[in-house]
């Protein structure tokens, strides 16, 4: 999976995440980062659309800080691989990722670009 | 800056912070008799549940009426520095609107609960909490 970089402000180790009871898809709990509260995200539990803690990534020994307005979020991830400069995006062949209607490719590997903006918006639109 | 009491609780996998301001009463969940919802479960906006299953009861008292909410422990009452406690993103302020904030304890992060909005907004869907 990759991020639009200009988002990421940080890539830190694995995030001490504190648990918070709310039934919003995706959100597993909250960290802190730089004196703030930021709410942590699990792209397993995003991409399932489950609330349910069991289905989350187990291991994320990396967590990838992003600005998204006025919002900054905390994504759990296994590995960060590289920065990458890329030419062009092209439509997702495989729509497997809701938030990812794009992909890229890297080193001749496809992959989804996931738009945790297009997440945030659908969060709104479904509390409205 | 002055400092707060809280009451810290444990609920559901979650630690949470209670104003002591407002708890009028901890009790044993036995000897509670009356309607006493999880403080997890209304936190997270769920349905009354039929059975409640915790050790014990806080009967807490704000300006909207009182409430009851049990909990699985009652871990015990710091005092915190207001400058301690951070308050929560606009993300998080929208989707968990009973959550006023965290502050770190000796137990981790605790999540400092909106008594005054919690409670106003469960006796208004559910009847006062006795």
């Amino acid at each position: 999976m990759a991020f639009e970089a200009a988002i990421v402000s940080e890539v830190t180790g694995e995030a001490k995440v504190t648990p918070i009871p709310s039934n919003t898809p995706g959100i597993v709990g909250i960290m802190t980062w730089r004196s703030r509260v930021v709410a942590v995200l699990d792209l397993e539990l995003i991409a399932s659309g489950s609330t349910d803690p069991e289905t989350q990534t187990e291991s994320a020994p990396r967590t990838v800080i992003a600005t998204l307005g006025a919002d900054t979020i905390a994504l759990r991830v296994q590995s960060v691989r590289e920065v990458a400069w890329i030419d062009a995006l092209r439509p997702a062949h495989v729509a497997r990722f809701a938030f990812a209607p794009q992909e890229v490719v890297v080193d001749a590997e496809a992959m989804p670009l996931f738009e945790p903006q297009r997440w945030l918006e659908a969060l709104e639109a479904n509390t409205r | 800056m002055s400092d707060s009491e809280l009451l810290e609780v444990h609920d559901g996998g979650f630690v949470c912070a209670l104003e002591a301001d407002c708890v009028l009463e901890i009790t044993a969940a036995t000897d509670h008799s009356g309607p006493s919802p999880r403080l997890c479960g209304a936190i997270a906006q769920e349905p009354p549940q039929a059975s409640v299953e915790a050790a014990r009861v806080c009967v807490l008292q704000t300006a909207a009426g009182r409430g009851a909410f049990a909990v699985e422990h009652v871990l015990g009452f710091v005092r915190v520095a207001s400058d301690a406690r951070l308050s929560l993103p606009p993300l998080l302020e929208r989707h968990c609107p009973y959550i006023r904030g965290v502050v770190e304890t000796g137990h981790g992060n605790a999540l400092v609960v909106d008594h005054e909005r919690l409670v106003a907004v469960w006796n208004a869907r559910h009847g006062e909490l006795t």
